[in-house]
């Protein structure tokens, strides 16, 4: 299941910042684990991924930069810089928020007591 | 490929991707409309996703299928890349955005002028021209002059060319070529006898010119006669041409005016030929005079100068600028001749006639200075024609408006091309002189205010000269506030008036010197001797003491001599000098301009008029004390170097 376009807009930045905050990553590891880890929900291809990245780049909450491979390619791998870090702990904040909302009104069930 | 390719599709080429995925890649690219470098960092990135996709045993149909559609991806990729540029490249784009939006508000801006300033129209409702004319509906014929000056030019055009004729036939039967000396004397004639006032006996046409002026005495008899009609009733109208009547004999033809004011042309496009032809008839008088004199027949030559004196008069009752210039012109030269003929022949002038000369000097002086109310006609028909009306005294400008204004201000000449491509400009940039112009009420207000103040500076007497000054400064202020412009009526029509104030000013000076100087002669006669000072000669033979402008609170200076006497002004720098003038020739020659450059301190009274600001003493403060030092010697009776040793 794929999330519809409003919802992924919303998801989709939040879910990338957490991944680069283990480590660093490049566009198609990126790709497979947002797929693999969310079973196919927050699954996006390059023409979602890649704008992300470029936007998220351009609000300094993620650096990038070229290396070569252990197979001797180049990648481009992308990093969470402290304003990328701080941004996510305030988005994870939100979502809980959010969830926890969304719980209390019956869309989502609640952790069993 | 274009340049903006060149590097993302190298990289494409030696990457050698699946034919599908390089296709969509290559797709996206092309469409993203980015800069190279941003596109050859894309590609990168793309190249190095599709690889690990190899890697990770995606076929290339998979790869594809997942990739989505590349029109939206350029979108998106377009989008998101900007947001990386640089900063100046930000803020670029921000001005440009900026600069559109200005753009688009000027151009809604200009619409919307544009549409009131093509949608106005003019109303002319007043027929000026029939105003004018119905000034000189009481009198009869016989006591309107212009019909007898018109018929003097045609005979003397006739005179002239039939002499000329004789002339060359003459030169061939003695089979000399000497047309260009035939030539010489008709060139005057063609340049309006204004040379022949400063013709001597000792100029190798001298006796050609009196020859031919002889033969036409009747005609200045008849010339002299009209100049004394009450009125010169003549036809103005906005439609003349100028006709061959006969072989080489050319009259302007003045063709009725319409009864529809709209129809007309503006007021200040009529043609007033007239006067050119009056001044002529001045300088044949002069010159007359001058003859008369030499062969003893002070008769004709005192008929002669109240003939100039009626052609003064006629022309200054027209009432328009140009005119009074004439008559003041007429007027002032008529005091230098006086000057040097009573100089030369004293005798023939009784003590009776020098009165009545005085008298007729002193009637022409009377009369309104300058035409203000007709100069207002003008400006106020221009108005009418320029702008719409609202009813109650404002409107706006029209595009017909803006035409007649450009034809008055000195446009092309109409129907050649320079004067289209005016038009079209005028066009386009028309709706703009909307927000630059005044309104009519604007441009009415400012110029009757600034007549208004013409008029009482005119009337202010004689420390008004030194207002001068100040009339100029309404002219500049507008000037420095902007609101002067080629086109804005009050600008067209103002700077002549406050010349003509100056040189009014000037008149005056020269006319009190004028009559001072008949007084004194008058009181020769009576007394045998001439008066040891001016106060002798009022009230009995001056209304009062004649005052000089140039130094407020003091008379015109008279000295007499063992030759004669002189009659002086304190002159430009305000003070006197003893009677000196440094440099006659050069002095007389910036008599216009000195009044200008003489001025008093002023300030503003209660009623916002200008008031001179005087010291403990009650003397006006000069504001260029140092001017020229020289006094202005105005009349000059010394048969030999004077006294006062201004030779």
């Amino acid at each position: 299941m794929k999330l519809e376009r409003e919802l992924m807009r919303g998801a989709g930045p939040t879910a990338v910042l957490k991944l680069l905050s283990k480590h660093e990553m490049y566009g198609y590891e990126l790709v497979e684990a947002l797929s693999k880890q969310t079973d196919g929900v927050l699954a996006m291809g390059q023409s979602t991924l890649y704008p992300m990245l470029y936007n998220l780049e351009a609000k300094d909450l993620i650096e990038a930069n070229w290396r070569s491979a252990a197979n001797g390619r180049d990648r481009k791998y992308y990093s969470l810089t402290g304003k990328g870090k701080k941004k996510l702990k305030a988005d994870m904040e939100a979502w809980a928020r959010l969830n926890e909302a969304m719980v209390s009104i019956g869309v989502l069930k609640g952790a069993p007591a | 490929m274009g340049y903006p390719n060149r590097i993302a599709f190298d990289l494409l080429d030696s990457a050698d991707l699946p034919s599908e995925v390089d296709a969509l890649i290559r797709a996206t690219v092309k469409r993203s409309k980015l800069w190279a470098s941003e596109r050859g960092e894309i590609v990168r990135e793309l190249i190095a996703h599709t690889q690990d996709a190899i890697e990770a045993g995606r076929t290339g149909e998979e790869i594809a299928e997942t990739f989505g559609d590349p029109k939206r991806i350029a979108k998106l990729m377009r989008r998101s890349m900007k947001g990386k540029r640089p900063v100046y490249w930000r803020a670029y784009r921000n001005m440009k955005r900026a600069m559109g939006v200005m753009v688009l508000v000027l151009i809604v801006g200009y619409g919307s002028l544009a549409v009131r300033f093509y949608l106005g129209k003019p109303e002319v409702k007043r027929n000026y021209i029939a105003e004018l004319n119905a000034r000189d509906d009481g009198y009869s014929e016989d006591q309107k002059a212009w019909g007898v000056y018109q018929e003097a030019d045609i005979a003397w055009q006739r005179h002239t060319l039939e002499a000329r004729k004789r002339q060359r036939a003459q030169a061939q039967e003695r089979e000399m070529d000497r047309s260009d000396d035939v030539d010489r004397p008709w060139a005057w004639y063609h340049a309006g006898l204004d040379r022949l006032g400063s013709m001597t006996p000792e100029h190798p046409d001298y006796l050609e010119v009196v020859g031919l002026l002889r033969a036409f005495e009747p005609w200045i008899a008849r010339i002299r006669e009209a100049a004394q009609r009450p009125a010169l009733g003549v036809l103005y109208s906005d439609r003349s041409e100028e006709v061959e009547i006969e072989d080489g004999i050319k009259v302007v033809r003045v063709l009725p005016p319409s009864d529809d004011p709209a129809a007309q042309r503006a007021l200040a496009e009529v043609l007033l030929f007239n006067f050119s032809v009056m001044r002529r008839f001045t300088y044949m008088l002069k010159f007359d005079t001058q003859l008369a004199l030499e062969s003893g027949d002070s008769q004709r030559a005192r008929a002669n100068l109240l003939g100039q004196l009626g052609l003064a008069k006629q022309s200054k009752q027209q009432g328009f600028l140009i005119s009074d210039l004439v008559g003041i012109a007429i007027l002032d030269r008529l005091g230098q001749d006086l000057n040097e003929m009573l100089l030369a022949y004293p005798d023939p002038w009784t003590r009776d006639q020098l009165v009545a000369l005085a008298h007729a000097i002193s009637t022409v002086q009377s009369l309104p200075a300058l035409g203000f109310k007709t100069e207002a006609m003008m400006f106020d028909d221009m108005l009418q024609r320029v702008y719409t009306d609202d009813g109650h005294g404002n409107g706006r400008l029209t595009r017909d408006g803006l035409f007649v204004l450009s034809g008055i201000g000195g446009g092309s000449f109409e129907g050649g091309p320079e004067f289209r491509v005016e038009r079209a400009i005028q066009s386009l940039t028309g709706p703009m002189t909307l927000v630059m112009m005044e309104d009519r009420k604007t441009q009415y207000d400012s110029y009757h205010r600034m007549m208004d103040t013409a008029r009482r500076v005119l009337e202010g007497g004689p420390e008004s000269i030194g207002y001068l000054s100040y009339l100029d400064g309404l002219s500049k202020a507008r000037v420095e506030q902007r609101l002067s412009s080629n086109y804005s009526p009050v600008d067209l029509f103002m700077p002549a008036m406050t010349k003509a104030v100056d040189r009014a000013f000037q008149s005056q000076l020269s006319t009190q010197a004028t009559m001072t100087m008949l007084a004194i002669e008058i009181y020769q006669r009576d007394h045998g001797q001439l008066p040891e000072s001016l106060d002798q000669l009022a009230p009995r033979y001056l209304p009062s003491v004649p005052q000089d402008p140039f130094n407020p609170g003091f008379p015109l200076q008279y000295v007499v001599g063992e030759t004669g006497y002189i009659v002086y002004s304190a002159g430009a720098d305000g003070d006197l000098d003893g009677g000196v003038q440094i440099d006659p020739e050069v002095d007389r020659r910036s008599f216009r301009s000195l009044s200008r450059r003489f001025s008093f301190e002023i300030e503003h009274g209660d009623d916002g008029m200008p008031k001179i600001v005087r010291d403990a003493k009650g003397l006006a403060i000069l504001l260029e004390p140092d001017a020229p030092d020289s006094d202005w010697v105005l009349i000059d009776m010394r048969r030999a170097p004077g006294p006062t040793g201004s030779d």
